[in-house]
């Protein structure tokens, strides 16, 4: 069976300082690989020195939870926000927060009622608005309030996929 | 003064893919910029764990219309790692040919769009009509114009008779005349260097820091290219990263137009290599596989990075995908404050971004 040479396993405390070790030895953060495993996550980061590749690896119960790299690698936050809206993936601490929204799917029956089910979206569920959905938080605070345009709801029958 | 937050996209007239990003102004100067994803995710990730191998092959290749073989190269190096198969040496080289002219028409689409950025009609026509003749190369070598469809697991499906090779070395040629012919257009024009001289400037350091790769990170003095770690056919066909010290958009533009001179160079002497010798086409690959492996390749925008899983099924377990454009978005949030807003369209492009890629 072929495996990852180089590879370390690391427990989520020692994350932070194990990667701060490899920024300073001149290391690279190439990205990070996210695997779902039916008991929890199998995190990779994944690194590049002269050509050569090291990585660590992470494994993650149910209730486990990574802390950002974003203090060593400014670039982490992609891959970080990304695990956690693709994967499920717990990061803690990071740069730059999209809260789930880094990719801005607007899907209408996602987001606004469909009457004609019955059913609430999952936003409005959580009192969120479309607008609160894809506003991203930079140290625990909200940027760029009310400048993302935003559709108006559908009215009465124009709703999506039934227009009159 | 007052600041003033502009969002810039997700529809502009210089982003042929949508990309948000918002910018916070004082006067006519970026103090900061947030960049918003996601208007062409298509969950290809996931949808490779549904798949076997071999089917999803065409769908990866798929993750970009103008990069396909680069996506299509690097999957299947990864599956063939994982099944420990050797590709035969004339599928190796015939990878490196599609390769290489895919670096060669994508560095064309984007010097035309900068012209077209740059408000320079005729440098957007001259680049792509040479373009065009590196896809009626495609289209004599492979039968397609874009997604080329030509790899597949243990080598490729397609062969280059000898007898094609003038056909393709005086398309070569041609294009070769043609990059000539623009070079008084693009990079011997005062215009175009005064348009993108000191704009989006990223500094050797930041590149180091940020993790930037391909072109973006060599016109910042960082010598990286996969293509020196000698995968697939490089090993007999070396290469050294093409590299510029400016930091800014001039830089990156003079390094991808050298950079089409090198990937012509490639072409030539991969036919060379190819002609007369024989051999199979592909090793066979078990629809089984089990393991972990990753991959690099130089896509035309950087490096392209794929890492695999697989726990014994005739599915992958995971397909992780980072393309190069994911790499260097966080170049624009470093390079942009300070710039002016007029320069913000030149600037962004100059890191060529590609966002279905990114997005997958």
């Amino acid at each position: 069976m072929q495996t990852l040479p180089d590879c370390r396993i690391v427990e989520p405390s020692e994350l932070l300082e194990s990667a701060r070790t490899l920024h300073d030895e001149g290391w690279r953060l190439i990205t990070a690989s996210c695997v779902p495993r039916a008991t929890g996550w199998t995190v990779l980061y994944h690194f590049e020195h002269g050509g050569q590749l090291t990585h660590l690896r992470v494994e993650l119960g149910p209730d486990g939870a990574v802390p950002s790299l974003g203090s060593v690698f400014a670039s982490a936050f992609l891959v970080e926000n990304e695990m956690g809206e693709l994967q499920g993936l717990d990061v803690t601490d990071l740069a730059i927060d999209y809260r789930g929204r880094l990719y801005r799917d607007f899907d209408w029956p996602e987001v606004w009622p469909d009457e004609t089910a019955g059913v609430s979206s999952i936003l409005e569920t959580a009192g969120l608005t479309r607008l609160d959905a894809c506003v991203p938080v930079i140290g625990g605070e909200e940027v760029r309030a009310h400048t993302t345009r935003v559709p108006a709801p559908p009215t009465g029958s124009d709703t999506h996929g039934q227009e009159q | 003064m007052a600041q003033t937050i502009v969002p810039f996209g997700p529809q502009h007239p210089v982003l042929a893919e949508p990309i948000q990003l918002e910018l916070t102004l004082e006067d006519e100067i970026v103090l900061e910029v947030v960049p918003g994803l996601g208007y062409v995710h298509r969950g290809i990730e996931a949808e490779t764990e549904r798949r076997s191998y071999a089917e999803d092959l065409p769908l990866l290749e798929r993750v970009c219309g103008i990069c396909s073989v680069a996506h299509a190269v690097a999957y299947a190096q990864a599956v063939e790692t994982l099944a420990e198969v050797e590709v035969p040496r004339r599928a190796r080289l015939l990878r490196l040919l599609w390769f290489e002219l895919t670096r060669i028409h994508s560095h064309l689409l984007w010097l035309g769009l900068a012209g077209d950025a740059i408000g320079m009609e005729a440098l957007f026509q001259a680049c792509w009509r040479v373009r065009e003749q590196v896809l009626d190369l495609f289209t004599v070598t492979a039968g397609n114009r874009v997604i080329l469809g030509v790899v597949e697991l243990g080598g490729v499906r397609r062969d280059l008779p000898d007898g094609i090779q003038p056909i393709v070395r005086a398309g070569l040629d041609s294009v070769e005349r043609g990059i000539a012919d623009i070079r008084t257009l693009a990079l011997d024009n005062d215009a175009v260097a005064r348009r993108l001289s000191g704009v989006g400037t990223i500094s050797h350091d930041d590149a180091v820091e940020l993790g930037l790769v391909g072109p973006t990170a060599r016109g910042s003095g960082v010598a990286i290219d996969v293509r020196t770690s000698s995968y697939g056919a490089y090993d007999e066909l070396p290469t050294e990263p093409i590299v510029e010290t400016g930091g800014d958009a001039l830089a990156r533009t003079v390094v991808r137009w050298r950079e089409i001179g090198e990937s012509i160079r490639l072409c030539r002497e991969a036919l060379d290599r190819l002609y007369g010798l024989r051999g199979g086409l592909s090793t066979r690959v078990p629809p089984v596989l089990r393991g972990e492996a990753t991959t690099r390749v130089e896509a035309p925008r950087g490096e392209l990075f794929y890492y695999l899983a697989a726990d014994g099924e005739r599915h992958p377990t995971r397909v992780r995908v980072r393309t190069p454009t994911f790499a260097n978005i966080p170049a624009v949030i470093r390079m942009l404050p300070g710039t002016s807003m007029a320069s913000v369209p030149v600037a962004l492009l100059s890191i060529d971004p590609c966002l279905s890629c990114t997005e997958r």
